[in-house]
């Protein structure tokens, strides 16, 4: 393995949501279960600033190898969030340059994940010995194994399938290459886009992009340019239900909502499951003593602190 | 509310957790068994790994294998292909004996959840 690998992390904060936080939390958990794992924070001067403040210099080189900065004017995007069924709030979604990620990445082979992506099992580790170029998961369930939002299946009702941009892996070759450009030319032409594909335009998703993408370049089919991560599927908390106990490092409790009586729960135990966390302030609400453990953990493994 | 009610709710409580407590482990024992080879995906389980032992018995070194989405592979080395599905198979299925006996154990939600 002569060539550089590590998992990429992109996050700006807002006002709303601290995104530096949640990609401390999936940077600490990438380098506890991934094997001899880098990982670069992609981010903007401001977030820098923030983490200068809030984090000492041996916490952000204990969760960061690379921190590249860079100016960027966010366009406006708010996403309706929720915490539980009962409450929701508005927040900027800088998700615009994810894109960008194939010129930033410092790595030969990268796997970019979102900030909100908590890897709990070397799943992906196959990925860098292997040949693949380019992959997506192409399916996802929900805790309770209820299967994603019709607009998270297809486009539309009619229309081509959903990928999930959550994690891609990819590296430098042409065919990844042309899958970003084309990524690029979709945000660009969006308003033509989502006419042609018939997708609502309010809110800019990549998983969209990266769906339109894989579509081009299939020649407009379902062939298998992108991998699809062994054909399994992301595992989804719902922005409805709740995280409610972490009760160790790779051990966490949720409550379901039940999304046709929203009033009703399942409670569901994960154990070293690779987790998408919508509900980012059930996250963030848990956040202090999860980086507690995890920096805790990470001293262990590199052999500055004994295990208690 | 009637004690018997009661009890049956909660019963009813246990076995949809219960249920689905189980899903998780055969999806993650799922995920565990799949095995990339090749640049096909193949299921390490008792069908694939005997499939490929008596290609082997049969004194082949190689062979073309369809994957779970029926794409042909070549495997060049049958005998390594064989090995990585045995390592998946016995991986995945010690680790679903060990989650499904401590939940089998556990005769109540807060059991079930280790509260």
């Amino acid at each position: 393995m002569s060539s550089k690998q590590g998992v990429a992390i992109i996050a700006y904060n807002n006002s709303q949501l601290d995104y530096l936080q949640f990609a401390s939390i999936a940077a600490g958990y990438a380098k506890l279960n991934m094997k001899n794992i880098e990982v670069a924070l992609i981010t903007d001067t401001g977030t820098v600033s923030w983490m200068e403040q809030s984090m000492t210099e041996d916490m952000q080189s204990l969760f960061f190898d690379y921190v590249i900065a860079h100016e960027i004017d966010h366009d406006p995007n708010p996403r309706k969030h929720y915490d539980s069924p009962w409450t929701e709030f508005a927040a900027q979604f800088s998700n615009k340059n994810k894109n960008d990620i194939f010129n930033l990445t410092p790595f030969d082979k990268t796997l970019l994940i979102d900030s909100d992506y908590i890897i709990q099992n070397n799943f992906y580790n196959y990925l860098f010995e292997s040949d693949v170029s380019l992959g997506m998961h192409r399916t996802a369930r929900y805790l309770d194994f209820t299967p994603p939002y019709l607009n998270e299946q297809q486009l539309n009702e009619a229309g081509i399938h959903h990928w999930w941009s959550t994690a891609v892996y990819f590296d430098k070759s042409d065919e990844s290459k042309i899958f970003f450009d084309m990524w690029a030319h979709v945000k660009e032409n969006w308003e033509y886009y989502h006419l042609l594909y018939q997708f609502p335009p309010a809110l800019f998703r990549t998983d969209f992009c990266v769906s339109i993408a894989a579509h081009m370049l299939n020649g407009f089919n379902s062939n298998n340019l992108v991998h699809d991560f062994k054909n399994i599927p992301l595992v989804n908390m719902d922005q409805k239900d709740d995280l409610i106990r972490v009760k160790n490092i790779n051990d966490w409790t949720f409550l379901a909502h039940n999304r046709q009586e929203q009033w009703k729960n399942l409670l569901v135990r994960t154990e070293n499951e690779n987790l998408h966390i919508m509900n980012k302030r059930a996250l963030a609400r848990h956040a202090p003593g999860i980086l507690k453990e995890l920096a805790h953990s990470l001293k262990v493994l590199n052999g500055d602190e004994e295990y208690e | 509310m009637d004690e018997r009610l009661e009890k049956a709710l909660e019963f009813a409580n246990y076995r949809t957790t219960l249920g689905n407590q189980k899903r998780q482990i055969r999806s993650r024992m799922n995920v565990i068994q799949t095995v990339h080879y090749e640049k096909g995906t193949f299921m390490a389980d008792s069908h694939t790994i005997g499939f490929v032992n008596a290609l082997i018995q049969h004194g082949k070194k190689s062979s073309v294998i369809l994957d779970i989405k029926d794409t042909p592979i070549l495997i060049e080395d049958l005998e390594d292909f064989c090995r990585e599905l045995l390592e998946a198979y016995q991986a995945a299925t010690n680790e679903y004996k060990t989650q499904i006996e401590k939940i089998n154990r556990a005769r109540s939600v807060k059991k079930l959840m280790d509260w």
